[in-house]
């Protein structure tokens, strides 16, 4: 357990600090709509999101590295089979995690809009993604503790073993059968895990995935914000690799060798779906472009961009325009209906 | 949960193709412009979300919002709830900003604002009577603004009955940015911060204008340019003003210097309008005509009985049912003939002159402004056979091709036309070959186009 604790401590130091260069650019981008008690609630909730997405991708290139380094030494401790296993399971969870409350987070703002319009508000879906979030969190405790509950009865393995070898004995090659007792512990293996134990560890495994994509398809259907597809793919990869990782029994799967790899690509990989490209998608869309208008005055020719946030500021308005016409098709003239 | 059981509402559209509408269009473009940071409230955008909008959130989200746009289309008068939208934005003293659809016309308000005061007869209340004012209100802004605009020098501000009303901005699918632009300064009048110019092109006046970025980085470019033009004096005075009016705020919004001279110097660009005959005004010949169209109409025909000259409005014009009138036409009436007073570009027989001359200079003289007129919807089919017999199938062809050279009848919008123009000497001069936009496009389709179809064409 020491070298996890050790290896995590460094990590929401650095997490937190990346978030809030996130959130201050976010911030900016916000201009006068901060200050708001509701902004100051999406500002804390983005903050989590973006925190939990970090931690899990430093989970996944720094935790789950530093882990396995060990595996080279052929001694493996229960308390660091623990950690490796907390480790894995926890970096794509934090991930899945952070993405989901940001989905619901930005239903809550959706929603926030509405009702600042008084049109119908709508708690429940809103409630159900709140809840997709905490079960979300819930599968890697339950996963943890259930990795937890099996290694504790049932140690390390011992590894033995005998290689036959051709060496050259009084000028002659000969086959022995070279048998030598060597004293290498090594983590389980997944079908070294009984049927139980494996329905406790893969099963709120499995549901986190799910739970993570339908998630996110409902936050693509909505048409939410940016970031859409590379998020999805993003969670197909976490998704593929755990499938591959479940299937792959033999105990090399756990070694060091093929989980860092792995560890690394998939934070790398989050780390430019989720924050990369998001901000550069931002970038992107605050450089002005053919649709941008400026206002230009005779003594300031450089012009000044058109600022509409600043015009709802300070004002009981909820838009800026109300667009009233008649609609070209016949639904329009039926404006009276009965009730249902 | 049912909410239309008080009201009457526009219930769930979500399974209904709605058609992309001008609106659409417009919303779209307007977000494009704003982002999320502009708040737009669009009924179908509403229904997509909740479901349902009744009239009680209509009323309530006019009075939430900065200004209302009505997008004035033939009928939005007869619609109940464009009715309530209008109404309570009057009442609630929202401005409003008018974006007209080009088939709303004089007669189609007075209809549609008759059948509102037929179905409501007599027995009127209160909100009808309120509803009957904002409509009038809206049709006197309408047409103090055509007015304004065909009359191209009225002050900005005698627009509408109230100071702050915007201008009326027209809504053309090759012009609209401008009505983007229009919009979006009214917006910013509404909300006082930003005090621009009236005008919806942004006009003469020394007031901050707006530009979209690469207008601004165009105006950057050619800061401080100089253009000559040239504009015949054979042309009626009403569009010899036009155009330099036209021209002399293009100069101002792209901050370039524009001399225009009605004696042609080896510099300068000709400035080509073709515009049809008008039938608005009619004079009594001394002769019988012994060539040109004579037309054959006996309601026009009494019509110009016992008179020299005769003037109609455009809705009279109009219900003769004659839809394009050749330069050369003429009409008997009784034992007299009648001609057009004013008898178009390919009437008059220095402009055609001074086509055939223009479109024959060489390559290195300034490429003329070919400018094709579309005011009171002339019939291009007919203008274009009109042109073919004054000036030959191959020139007719070259002065016809380049259809986006058009030059609408709203002032506002040939101010946009004009900028095209002068835009297109800036690209010229960073030409080597030194040929125009236009003359480029014209050689640009010779060599694409089948041989057939630009038949004489050099």
């Amino acid at each position: 357990m020491v070298p996890f604790l050790f290896a995590v401590a460094p990590l929401p130091a650095l997490l937190i600090i990346i978030a809030l260069v996130a959130m201050a650019y976010k911030n900016k981008d916000r201009e006068g709509k901060m200050g708001t008690d509701t902004s100051v609630v999406s500002l804390g909730l983005n903050l989590l999101a973006y925190l939990l997405v970090g931690l899990g991708i430093a989970s996944h290139t720094v935790a789950v590295p530093f882990v396995h380094v060990s595996d080279e030494s052929g001694e493996v401790s229960e308390d660091e089979c623990i950690a490796r296993w907390i480790a894995v399971v926890a970096s794509s969870a934090l991930v899945f995690f952070g993405i989901t409350l940001r989905v619901g987070e930005e239903m809550a703002a959706e929603e926030r809009a509405i009702v600042q319009r008084a049109i119908i508000q709508r708690p429940r879906r809103r409630l159900a993604y709140v809840a997709a979030a905490f079960l979300n969190f819930l599968a890697v405790i339950v996963s943890s503790v259930a990795v937890l509950i099996f290694t504790e009865n049932s140690p390390a393995m011992v590894v033995n073993g005998s290689e036959t070898e051709v060496v050259m004995v009084d000028d002659y090659f000969q086959e022995l059968d070279l048998r030598v007792t060597l004293r290498v512990t090594r983590c389980r293996s997944t079908a070294e895990l009984t049927s139980e134990q494996s329905w406790g560890v893969y099963a709120p495994w499995v549901l986190m995935h799910l739970l993570g994509l339908v998630v996110h398809c409902e936050r693509m259907r909505r048409g939410l914000r940016i970031s859409r597809y590379p998020t999805l793919f993003t969670l197909l990869l976490h998704s593929v690799v755990a499938i591959v990782m479940m299937k792959e029994t033999k105990p090399d799967a756990q070694m060091f060798i093929v989980r860092t790899p792995i560890g690394i690509a998939l934070g790398w990989f989050t780390l430019l779906s989720e924050v990369v490209w998001p901000r550069y998608q931002r970038y992107v869309r605050r450089q002005p472009n053919n649709d941008t208008l400026f206002v230009v005055r005779k003594d300031d020719p450089g012009g000044e961009e058109v600022s509409f946030a600043s015009l709802l500021n300070g004002s009981e308005k909820a838009h800026h325009l109300f667009i009233s016409y008649k609609w070209k098709t016949s639904y329009d003239k039926v404006h009276s209906l009965e009730p249902l | 949960m049912n909410h239309c059981d008080s009201t009457p509402c526009r219930l769930t559209p979500r399974r209904l193709p709605l058609e992309t509408t001008q609106v659409h269009t417009l919303y779209e473009k307007l977000k494009h412009i704003g982002g999320k940071d502009l708040e737009i409230w669009l009924d179908t955008v509403e229904l997509k979300k909740s479901g349902q909008v009744d009239s009680e959130s209509l009323k309530r989200n006019v009075k939430q919002s900065l200004a209302v746009l009505v997008f004035l289309s033939e009928e939005y008068l007869t619609a109940e709830f464009c009715q309530t939208e209008l109404r309570t934005a009057e009442e609630a003293g929202i401005p409003i900003i008018i974006v007209c659809d080009g088939g709303v016309t004089e007669v189609t308000l007075k209809k549609e604002i008759q059948e509102f005061k037929t179905a409501k007869g007599e027995c009127m209340q209160a909100e009808d009577k309120a509803t009957l004012r904002a409509m009038e209100k809206l049709k006197r802004r309408v047409l103090a603004q055509r007015d304004i605009e065909q009359k191209y020098d009225a002050p900005a501000g005698a627009v509408g009955d109230a100071g702050n009303d915007g201008p009326v901005l027209w809504w053309s699918r090759e012009f609209v940015r401008v009505a983007l632009k229009g919009v979006v300064q009214q917006l910013l009048m509404c909300h006082r911060l930003q005090k621009v110019s009236t005008r919806s092109s942004g006009g003469v006046s020394d007031g901050p204008r707006l530009l979209f970025h690469d207008e601004l980085l165009l105006r950057r470019k050619s800061q401080g340019k100089q253009v000559s033009l040239f504009v015949s004096p054979d042309y009626p005075p009403e569009r010899q003003h036009e155009l330099k009016r036209a021209f002399q705020e293009a100069e101002a919004n792209l901050g370039i210097t524009v001399s225009i001279s009605s004696t042609r110097g080896a510099a300068d660009h000709s400035v080509l309008l073709l515009y049809p005959a008008s039938g608005l005004k009619w004079l009594l010949l001394g002769h019988t005509p012994k060539d040109g169209k004579e037309l054959v109409n006996a309601a026009f025909s009494e019509a110009l009985k016992d008179g020299r000259s005769r003037t109609f409005t455009e809705d009279e014009w109009k219900a003769f049912g004659m839809h394009y009138l050749h330069g050369n036409s003429f009409i008997k009436s009784g034992d007299s003939y009648f001609g057009p007073a004013d008898r178009g570009f390919f009437g008059t027989s220095q402009l055609v002159t001074l086509t055939n001359q223009t479109l024959g200079l060489a390559q290195h003289t300034p490429a003329p402004f070919l400018l094709y007129s579309t005011d009171m919807s002339a019939d291009m089919s007919e203008h274009r056979l009109e042109g073919a017999n004054m000036l030959g199938e191959a020139q007719a062809t070259r002065v016809f091709t380049p259809m986006w050279s058009a030059w609408p009848e709203v002032s506002s919008l040939q101010t946009v036309a004009a900028e095209e123009k002068l835009r297109a000497t800036h690209q010229t001069s960073a030409d080597k070959s030194g040929t125009s936009g236009t003359i480029k496009h014209l050689r640009e389709r010779v060599l694409v186009a089948p041989a057939g179809d630009l038949d004489g064409v050099s």
